[in-house]
């Protein structure tokens, strides 16, 4: 897939591990830009949303910056690669039990906390819905405790922990993936090019 | 869900170190050079235990968390050592830790690992539990005083409001001896829930095939032995159709010094 | 705060880290403790099951032994050859740093063993780049010579499909304890790239205002793991299975099979390093800057440990060899293509303020305890001998011959069957 994209911002919106997703992406061969604005990540021809922690503390901060109008409007307008990373995953859907709070709205869907308290982590295998950009059978790396419900046909694979749910989703040129595959090693590195490069 | 080979790196002085019975210690090396020799070998996960900073209330040691991520490795990463506050563990979350592990912090302010786990989420805590067998009974180990504190009650850890995902257990008297983990401590917890770590004296694949069959053991973590020899997990875990999933294999043999 | 073990003369600034226990006794003498109370013929034991598994009729080479012109060669290999009965593939990389002492050494050493020896030899303009290099952004002229040594056994083995790799001692344990001899540590990448090569291995010692590229490095870089994997490269250490006192074994060589030394300036070991005029001058120097210590403390510490020398005793040989010029430096600044300027002003980028003090632009001075200096040093230890050792280690009137093997020579011809005429 040859492409003359290059260029991958970071939206720091005060949650989430930017050192090594940045750190990922560099290492990958693409120029990094860590951004809170709508002008400091005008160039760039795919953007990460990372996310780590809390859902109502996330989404409070992209109100605050306006940057919930942004990602919605570049929903909107199809022209840039945007990869939610795990809880930067679950604010594009409607709403999460975590605070009751509302997420972006961009898919439609809950997120959920899985119950008796547990949490989601280690590996786990991806079954992919078909062929589509991720390998069906990888293995990716996983650190969450809400999970996504949707039946919105943006799912493109699932993983099984208490129960099947959606880990990679997409939607027009917006796509999420439950896992962290900037610390999912090989695999991971090819799908963050995939997910940078893919038009 | 697959079970992990978690490696750690047991920092002293800021030198990664061998870590005998938590009182013997042997230098290895730069931290973070082992840091990317577990990445290069992909491991689960690396974990760092500082074990200086709680011991001299330090804080965290931002500057060693700085330097093995200036690697950009592509493993997970825990760290432990000197935590004292949502504050701190926030901190590491930014700089490049994905998960925090806490002992001390458990038993002086347990309200304070509550906050801990709202703000960074409850996947990213692990409780650390040394123990110990005195008279034939397990009791929980105080490394900052170095003695056994209270008899192991597991029940205990799961009465008060869930405040980590994981439980590390920790062989005190076995750790550094190798195939020596005491598997009678899996067993005081079978009743609990509780998702278990082991540590301690684990250094051989049938040792790591009996503790991991367990189903409440998720990962087993190894310390010492990951030093001893230049690709020592191969041979540790069972090789299994998850690594074709991770392609975890070297690759291909080479055609020669051009492709090295 | 700077600890010191009461029982060597080791601090807390060891370059490859020490941990003091709560006696204020380092690793490295905890460790040495062992070689008192291990059962070595059950080691010995131990390692002669494990070279069985590799020792064979069928192929030409059972195992790679590297060696140099000086360390422990000699008892390393006499010990795979006439004790262990190995068929080695003997291999040495040529630093290019060479005395005639050495030379001769290597000359001897084939003679002696009767094996096959191979030795690499890199292109000496791009060694001088890479040597360039190392000593202006790393204060150490030694990159080429420890990561040709350490990899040309790996890449060998890997391409000659030879599995074991028998070393002499592990410079970790030996020093700093950094493992006992029951943990049967192994030859590691990561201890090359960590301690041998201070971090910087082939794949990021070239930076991007370098006249070299990636690929004058193919030398120097460690194979794939695939292919260590697949071959299933090991390498092993006979100091843990073997009481190892170099300074007997040194002797016992002398005896036996001629091992030379010579004298050295900085330091009073005559064997170790004799093979080499850079190694134990300006690299000895630099690491004076840098470490605050000298070569010299790391064999007086040996000695103390195996009670030759008492710790008092090793202060003032310490003291009086650090004091000592360096010698062959304008040799060295020759070969390298650099004025001696130069090259001071290169290593005193490296100089550790921890350890020195610019009093003047250009004039250090050691922050050790200067009233050392005044008083009469001991230093002289005349309970250790230092047989078959020339006076300078760099004699330029040294005669060679091109080795052959299996002449004595003058030959000493029977008259009666000489043959004139082949024609």
């Amino acid at each position: 897939m040859k492409s003359k994209l290059k260029k991958v911002g970071i939206l720091d919106y005060g949650v989430g591990n930017i050192a090594s997703l940045g750190g990922a992406l560099k290492m990958l061969g693409f120029h990094v830009s860590i951004g809170k604005t709508e002008a400091s990540l005008s160039k760039v021809d795919a953007l990460f949303l990372p996310g780590v922690g809390c859902y109502p503390f996330a989404m409070e901060n992209l109100r605050q910056m306006k940057m919930d109008q942004f990602l919605k409007n570049r929903f909107k307008a199809k022209d840039l690669n945007v990869i939610g990373i795990c809880l930067g995953m679950q604010i594009l859907f409607d709403y999460s039990e975590e605070g009751n709070s509302p997420g972006l709205g961009i898919m439609a869907g809950q997120v959920k906390r899985f119950s008796a308290k547990e949490c989601h982590v280690g590996w786990n295998i991806v079954q992919a819905k078909s062929k589509t950009i991720i390998a069906d059978k990888s293995a990716y790396y996983f650190n969450h405790s809400y999970y996504i419900e949707t039946n919105e046909e943006c799912v493109l694979g699932t993983s099984n922990y208490q129960k099947d749910f959606p880990v990679i989703v997409k939607k027009n040129r917006f796509y999420g993936v439950q896992f962290h595959p900037e610390k999912s090693q090989n695999i991971g590195a090819e799908l963050i090019k995939r997910l940078v490069l893919e038009e | 869900m697959l079970k992990r080979l978690v490696g750690v790196i047991t920092v002293k002085n800021n030198w990664a170190v061998q870590s005998i019975g938590y009182k013997k210690y042997l230098p290895i090396g730069r931290p973070e050079i082992i840091a990317e020799n577990y990445d290069r070998w992909q491991l689960d996960e690396i974990l760092i235990i500082d074990i200086d900073r709680s011991k001299l209330n330090l804080g965290p040691n931002y500057e060693l968390l700085e330097k093995i991520t200036s690697k950009r490795l592509m493993t997970p990463l825990c760290y432990m050592g000197g935590i004292r506050s949502s504050h701190d563990a926030l901190k590491l979350i930014n700089r490049g830790a994905d998960r925090i592990a806490l002992d001390s912090l458990f038993r002086h302010n347990p309200d304070i690992v509550d906050t801990i786990a709202d703000t960074i989420g409850l996947q990213a805590v692990i409780k650390v539990q040394p123990l110990i067998v005195k008279e034939k009974e397990i009791f929980c180990y105080d490394y900052l005083k170095q003695t056994p504190f209270e008899k192991l009650d597991p029940m205990k850890f799961v009465k008060r409001n869930k405040n980590f995902s994981e439980l590390m257990i920790v062989d005190v008297e076995n750790e550094g001896v190798l195939g020596a983990f005491n598997e009678n401590l899996i067993s005081m917890f079978s009743k609990s829930n509780l998702q278990l770590i082991c540590f301690g004296g684990i250094s051989n694949s049938s040792q790591v095939k009996r503790i991991l069959s367990n189903p409440i053991v998720s990962a087993i973590a190894i310390g010492n032995s990951l030093s001893y020899r230049e690709i020592p997990h191969k041979s540790i875990l069972p090789q299994t159709e998850v690594d074709l999933a991770r392609q975890t294999s070297f690759g291909k043999i080479t055609r020669g010094a051009k492709d090295w | 705060m700077v600890t010191q073990c009461r029982r060597c003369l080791y601090t807390s600034d060891h370059a490859l880290g020490i941990v003091f226990n709560e006696h204020q006794i380092c690793s490295g003498c905890i460790i040495h403790e062992e070689k008192d109370t291990l059962d070595w013929s059950s080691r010995w034991q131990d390692l002669q099951k494990l070279v069985s598994e590799y020792r064979t009729a069928e192929t030409k080479y059972d195992c790679i032994v590297p060696i140099s012109g000086a360390k422990d060669s000699f008892y390393t290999l006499h010990l795979v050859v006439n004790v262990l009965k190995m068929k080695p593939l003997v291999l040495a990389y040529n630093k290019y740093f060479n005395t005639p002492v050495g030379i001769a050494n290597l000359a001897r050493l084939r003679i002696a063993f009767d094996v096959d020896f191979q030795q690499k030899n890199v292109d000496p303009i791009l060694v001088k780049e890479i040597t360039r290099k190392s000593l202006y952004a790393h204060g150490n002229p030694y990159w080429h010579c420890i990561a040709g040594e350490t990899v040309f056994p790996v890449q060998t083995a890997v391409m000659m499909k030879i599995p074991l790799i028998i070393w002499g001692p592990h410079q970790g344990v030996e020093q700093v304890g950094m493992f006992s001899h029951l943990h049967n540590a192994e030859m590691t990448r990561r201890y090359r790239k960590d301690h041998d090569l201070f971090g910087y291995d082939s794949d990021n010692f070239v930076g991007p205002f370098d006249n070299l590229k990636d690929e004058d490095m193919l030398n120097y870089r460690y194979p794939a793991f695939s292919d260590i994997q697949e071959i299933g490269v090991r390498g092993i250490y006979l100091s843990n299975y073997v009481r190892w006192d170099p300074y007997s074994q040194h002797l016992e060589m002398v005896g036996n099979f001629g091992f030379r030394g010579a004298l050295l300036s900085r330091t009073f070991d005559s064997y170790d390093h004799a093979d080499c005029y850079v190694y134990s001058n300006v690299h000895d120097v630099l690491k004076f800057y840098k470490h605050g210590y000298s070569k010299v403390t790391d064999q007086v510490c040996r000695e103390i440990r195996f009670g030759r020398i008492s710790r008092l005793k090793g202060l003032d040989i310490v003291a009086y060899y650090e004091a000592q010029q360096p010698k062959y430096m304008d040799l060295f600044c020759n070969w390298l293509g650099v004025d001696s300027q130069s090259l001071q002003f290169s290593m005193n980028r490296h100089r550790n303020g921890k350890f020195w003090d610019e009093i003047e632009p250009d004039i250090w001075v050691n922050k050790k305890d200067q009233a050392i200096k005044e008083r009469e040093l001991d230093y002289r230890i005349p309970e250790m001998k230092y047989p078959n050792c020339k006076s300078k280690s760099y004699e330029t009137n040294e005669k060679f011959i091109t080795i052959g093997k299996g002449v004595n020579w003058p030959l000493q011809l029977n008259k009666n069957t000489i043959n004139n005429d082949w024609l």
